[in-house]
């Protein structure tokens, strides 16, 4: 599952680079042949999202959190056992309400395809609201199985 | 519990398990819900995943993937690199020229591109090695180096402000406005800095006896000739936020864009390239948007259950002038700077302070500035000051963290000083966005 997290989040950044492509177009077309388009707007700014939610899936497959770790680094293994539970028991109520709590919202935008209502009445909450939900889910997943990997999820050695 | 009570729970709790070194995100993601639940109940748990719905839902965010785009692209094909080189021969045989070349670089990279991993990374490889060699006072390098790759968020576009402004409410392109002249303010300390030190003891630097004074003024024009097209298309960012011709998305795209061509126009698009851009972005995001999510459920929880109005009631009845009350929100901002990762501060703390600094009737644009200013200082200050472990990661073995966290003091001083000073006098700030 890791690998499968890494290549999800690397084909992830291709929503970026297309955003970038349609935004530049955008640009172009309303500048020199003052035609300003209608779908770039909200395209951009699903892909982008879509890309933000999944790139935490990647990062933590990756173990590239943000965390202080100039005092952890000379933790002696019993705490930094510690450590690792801890992480894992905050990580479980904050995944764990995004995907509960975000599940009844996800439900009703996708089974209702709930749209922006405007001009170009795109999807986001429909795509956005239940992807959300799968990949805090995802992300869950992915740190019970580092809790299992042979190292037990502790970060002494591998930097 | 009372509110009072709640708060320092909640922060001692937050400040302990950061210590611990639990990632971030899940420390304040997972305190907040902890929080909720024990104040409302699961009812209030749709409220976390709303809430990092309708930041998501946002186009101003988009501009981050896109000027961190911008910044791969250039720094993998080597401007960075060529911009350093120019600097080089340009410096010629100066006393000190290595270090004011690679202050110099650094702000011209700031303008380009933002990132201060890169920068420093960068910086650390190509300048530090050969200052060291020259005989360059070992401190006043590391110095010169880490607070000039700080620049990149002082310096517009950064990445800062943009956060800031998002947070904040306020229009990007006035706090990009507003930080030239601070910006400025600071590369013209360092480099005064720098100077005085080595004209009162010339034995901190030798004059550079292998510098490029040699080379006639063709030879030096035609070390910036790979500089032209990267310099455009970062004036063409700029330009087109200042002109208020594009939105600060749009000018990110042109210049991801840009960078592109540029890459084109090098013969270095290629596949390898595209990906290993996309990974560096997916990589960035990854860190810094997750964070993000953490710390909006947290001050979205503690606003729930009145602790924005409980923060604003205390800040209020400090006997403190508006000025005061500033420099204790200042003073906060520090302090979690010695610890905390900057988007987290932000978002943590801005929520709260700027609807106070408008009430009391300042400009949160002119807070944006002191706010970035004390993130400059963030990224020094020991110990977890970022720019201090990016140049780690690059420097020589024996340059010691220790080591680098004493040669950053003088230029933290030096921030400390612009920061005073923009407090005092906000039109240093304010006046171009007037």
């Amino acid at each position: 599952m890791t690998r499968w997290s890494i290549a999800v989040g690397e084909w992830c950044g291709l929503l970026f680079l297309f955003s970038v492509v349609v935004s530049a177009y955008e640009v172009v077309v309303r500048y020199l042949f003052n035609a300003p388009t209608t779908w770039v707007h909200e395209t951009t700014i699903l892909m982008s999202a879509v890309a933000f939610a999944v790139s935490g899936l990647y990062s933590l497959a990756r173990r590239e959190e943000i965390r202080v770790t100039v005092i952890s680094e000379r933790f002696p293994p019993w705490l930094e056992r510690v450590r690792v539970w801890l992480t894992f028991v905050l990580a479980a109520f904050f995944l764990g309400a995004v995907a509960y709590g975000g599940f009844k919202a996800g439900w009703q935008a996708l089974i209702g395809w709930h749209t922006t209502r405007t001009a170009f009445d795109s999807p986001i909450p429909a795509i956005l609201k239940p992807l959300l939900v799968v990949v805090a889910a995802l992300m869950l997943m992915q740190l019970i199985l580092r809790l299992l990997e042979r190292d037990g999820g502790s970060d002494h050695g591998d930097r | 519990m009372e509110i009072a009570e709640i708060t320092i729970a909640m922060g001692a709790a937050v400040i302990a398990l950061m210590m611990l070194g639990v990632p971030l995100v899940f420390v304040t993601g997972g305190v907040a819900v902890i929080t909720l639940l024990l104040t409302f109940g699961p009812a209030g748990l749709p409220l976390i995943a709303s809430r990092i719905y309708s930041f998501l839902d946002n186009y101003v965010l988009v501009a981050v993937p896109m000027f961190v785009m911008m910044a791969s692209v250039l720094e993998r094909v080597g401007v960075a690199r060529d911009l350093y080189d120019a600097m080089h021969v340009w410096a010629g045989r100066m006393r000190g020229g290595v270090l004011l070349q690679t202050m110099v670089a650094a702000v011209v990279m700031a303008a380009m591109t933002g990132i201060v991993g890169g920068e420093i990374v960068l910086l650390g490889m190509v300048a530090l090695p050969q200052m060291l060699r020259l005989g360059y006072e070992r401190k006043l390098a590391i110095g010169t180096i880490c607070a000039g790759g700080t620049l990149g968020t002082m310096i517009p576009p950064s990445l800062v402000l943009i956060i800031y402004g998002l947070t904040a409410q306020v229009p990007i392109g006035d706090l990009f406005l507003a930080a030239i002249i601070p910006g400025l303010m600071l590369a013209f300390a360092y480099v005064t800095y720098i100077t005085v030190r080595v004209a009162l003891n010339p034995a901190l630097a030798p004059s550079a006896a292998d510098g490029g004074g040699a080379l006639s003024l063709t030879e030096k024009l035609k070390h910036l000739r790979p500089l032209v097209l990267p310099l455009l298309v970062a004036a063409a960012v700029l330009g087109s936020i200042y002109g208020g011709i594009a939105s600060v998305t749009e000018a990110a795209a042109v210049g991801a864009a840009g960078a592109f061509l540029c890459a084109a126009l090098r013969g270095r698009l290629d596949r390898a390239l595209v990906w290993s851009v996309c990974r560096d972005t997916v990589r960035t995001c990854g860190m810094i948007l997750w964070l993000t999510f953490g710390a909006t459920a947290f001050i979205g929880v503690y606003g729930l259950i009145g602790g924005t109005r409980f923060i604003n009631d205390v800040m209020v009845d400090l006997p403190l002038s508006p000025l005061g009350i500033v420099l204790v929100m200042m003073l906060v901002v520090f302090l979690l700077g010695m610890v905390m990762d900057w988007i987290g501060i932000c978002f943590l703390t801005m929520p709260i302070f700027v609807p106070i600094v408008t009430a009391l009737g300042m400009d949160p644009v002119w807070f944006g500035i002191l706010f970035c200013l004390n993130v400059q200082i963030a990224y020094l200050s020991p110990p977890f000051g970022p720019s201090t472990f990016f140049l780690k990661s690059v420097a020589p073995a024996d340059v010691t963290l220790q080591e680098i966290y004493r040669s950053v003091l003088p230029f933290i001083a030096l921030q400390v000083l612009v920061l005073t000073a923009v407090l005092l006098f906000p039109s240093l700030a304010l006046w171009p966005v007037a």
